[in-house]
């Protein structure tokens, strides 16, 4: 068993691979857990934040669509 | 190792230079007296309501906020036009949330479509077993899976435009092919309809009945909840939004409502 999706969803819409636009790596950054969109000549914005503290949500820094900065903890 | 190297808490948020809003000197809560200007005086009154506490203003918020989103994705990584909620990254900000000495109480917005059960289901039972109080919060949508998750909190609500989807698991496009998968199948259904009756105040006879309707779902077999439907069905405790939501969690931390900020000493 692969797995039981429990979900509205019909699984042609989820499970089909067209349309993936963008590779999106899973990163952390200065500390926090983030995932980057990986564009065509490889420069990397963040996607979205993943962290359950509110106040980074407030950092500029972190702001959906901020350049990565080149200087990460690691992929 | 993937993960942050700070040994305990949750990634800790952001202090001096990378926190504008910031107070610049460390003060507690309430000791403003206006008297100087606090640089991002705007982004520092939200940060407070958030809840810092008296003390250090370094550290982390004393509530945490976990969003579960698009799909709950679990042992099999989904196309990534998907938006999802990963559970091997919620499980240990679950630890971490539970560890850390910090943090008080933990708020859980929802707008999710389902997904994997199993993760789901861990999700849930995660929520369900930490210590400090939980709030949900469902906006959009807490589908499927998303209502176990929904009703682990400690306290629940909805928005009132949100929407619950109550369904038999085996009517998602799986195919029943061999009894053994049947079966498989009906224990999962059990154990989500335990779950969910364990965690509310729904009856069970009513949750399956909901579960099981025909007629209302167009081709296909359950019931969609609608805000205060959720509420009078038993399964969510309240109708609200962000600010009761934040009430609700802070008065179960013991936190203090906070401060009117910013217009002491004119």
């Amino acid at each position: 068993m692969r797995g039981v999706f429990y979900t509205i969803y019909p699984p042609e819409v989820f499970l089909d691979e067209e349309g993936d636009a963008f590779s999106v790596l899973d990163m952390s950054v200065q500390g926090r857990r983030l995932l980057a969109a990986q564009g065509p000549d490889g420069a990397l914005t963040l996607e979205r934040l993943l962290s359950t503290d509110p106040r980074d949500y407030l950092n500029p820094s972190f702001q959906p669509g901020t350049p990565v900065p080149p200087a990460t903890d690691g992929v | 190792m993937p993960w942050s190297q700070e040994p305990d808490g949750p990634e800790r948020a952001a202090t001096g230079e990378e926190a504008p809003g910031e107070p610049e000197t460390e003060r507690a809560e309430g000791e403003g007296d206006g008297a100087v200007p606090m640089r991002g005086a705007d982004a520092a009154t939200l940060l407070a309501s958030l809840g810092q506490a008296g003390g250090p203003t370094r550290g982390t918020s004393p509530i945490h906020v976990l969003t579960v989103i698009g799909q709950v994705e679990g042992h099999l990584i989904l196309p990534s036009k998907n938006k999802t909620t990963k559970y091997e990254h919620v499980i240990p900000q679950l630890v971490a949330i539970e560890q850390n000495p910090e943090v008080k109480g933990l708020l859980i917005l929802l707008n999710t479509v389902g997904g994997d059960i199993e993760a789901g289901l861990a999700i849930a039972e995660m929520i369900r077993s930490l210590s400090k109080p939980t709030v949900s919060l469902v906006l959009g949508g807490g589908h499927s899976i998303g209502v176990p998750i929904a009703v682990a909190a400690g306290y629940s609500l909805i928005a009132s435009t949100a929407t619950l989807t109550l369904h038999p698991i085996r009517l998602n496009g799986m195919v029943i092919g061999v009894p053994q998968t049947y079966e498989y199948l009906d224990k999962m259904q059990d154990r989500v309809i335990r779950f969910i009756v364990e965690n509310s105040r729904i009856p069970e006879g009513r949750l399956r009945e909901l579960m099981f309707r025909t007629g209302e779902l167009v081709r296909d077999v359950g019931t969609v909840l609608v805000g205060r439907e959720a509420v009078e069905a038993g399964l969510i405790d309240e109708v609200g939004g962000v600010e009761r939501a934040m009430q609700v969690v802070r008065e179960r931390a013991g936190l203090a409502s906070p401060a009117v900020q910013g217009s002491a000493g004119g």
